[in-house]
């Protein structure tokens, strides 16, 4: 039985001990007091229980935030740099003796610009206050579909890598 | 209110646009989507899980698999079956 619920992950309303198994994935960056969020994860896992932890590297998807970086957007969202593969080691040995990150790549192959303007839309929230002053959130849309049209064109596809990994926390 | 604190305003996931076309997630080229990293959890030794995520949970189903695993069938119910 998997039961959802809506909570502040640092202030969990779970018993110390209370979960086997702990997983926060691709989340640690949304948190805003990410030691604290660390520290409840460890305290609801039991003693010799695991928590699965992954994000992604600054460095992921380089070729499309070069493209975001073409069409407006004067700086990258440091989100995910506040919890990624490469200080997310050193966030998580503060609760957790044994700590062991297994990096994974991949890459997409995208061959037509609509999921890229999807992509777009979906990050949004992220997106649209680091846009040039001058680029309204619509034009920005309008010149991604544009610059990954012509990647398409030229290239067959937009291609990029994917950077991330898990760690393995006891 | 700064954006990290949109994450914790319902109101806040009630009115986001929600994109339900493709993205580019699904156009990953290799053939693990991601799910063998929770192949390092003793799921044998393992009941509660906490699936501390930020979106509907893609995990549930595939943390099921390894929790539930298909119910054992003798060769005589299946026999009695057929």
């Amino acid at each position: 039985m998997a039961v959802p619920v809506c909570v502040d992950v640092a202030a969990l309303p779970f018993a110390e001990g209370a979960f086997d198994a702990v997983m926060a994935m691709h989340m640690l960056y949304h948190v805003e007091d990410i030691p604290a969020g660390v520290r409840e994860l460890r305290r609801v896992l039991r003693d010799d229980g695991t928590l699965l932890v992954s994000t992604n590297s600054v460095t992921s998807e380089r070729e499309f935030m070069d493209l975001l970086m073409a069409c407006g957007l004067k700086e990258l969202p440091v989100q995910d740099a506040r919890f990624s593969s490469e200080n997310g080691g050193e966030l998580l040995a503060e609760a957790f003796t044994d700590v062991r990150f297994f990096e994974e790549r991949s890459k997409f192959v995208v061959p037509d610009p609509g999921p890229v303007v999807n992509t777009v839309q979906s990050m949004r929230y992220s997106l649209e206050a680091h846009l040039a002053s001058s680029v309204t959130w619509e034009d920005f849309l309008f010149r991604v579909a544009d610059a990954a049209q012509d990647v398409v064109d030229r290239h067959g596809a937009l291609v990029t890598q994917s950077l991330s990994g898990v760690f393995v926390c006891r | 209110m700064t954006r990290g604190d949109d994450f914790a305003n319902r109101e806040f996931h009630k009115t986001w646009e929600t994109v339900t076309g493709p993205v580019m997630c699904d156009f990953r080229v290799d053939d693990d989507p991601g799910f063998s990293r929770l192949d390092p959890v003793d799921w044998s030794n393992t009941r509660a899980v906490l699936d501390a995520g930020c979106g509907p949970g893609a995990y549930v189903a595939h943390v099921r698999e390894r929790l539930d695993p298909p119910p054992f069938t003798s060769r005589r119910t299946s026999a009695s079956s057929a």
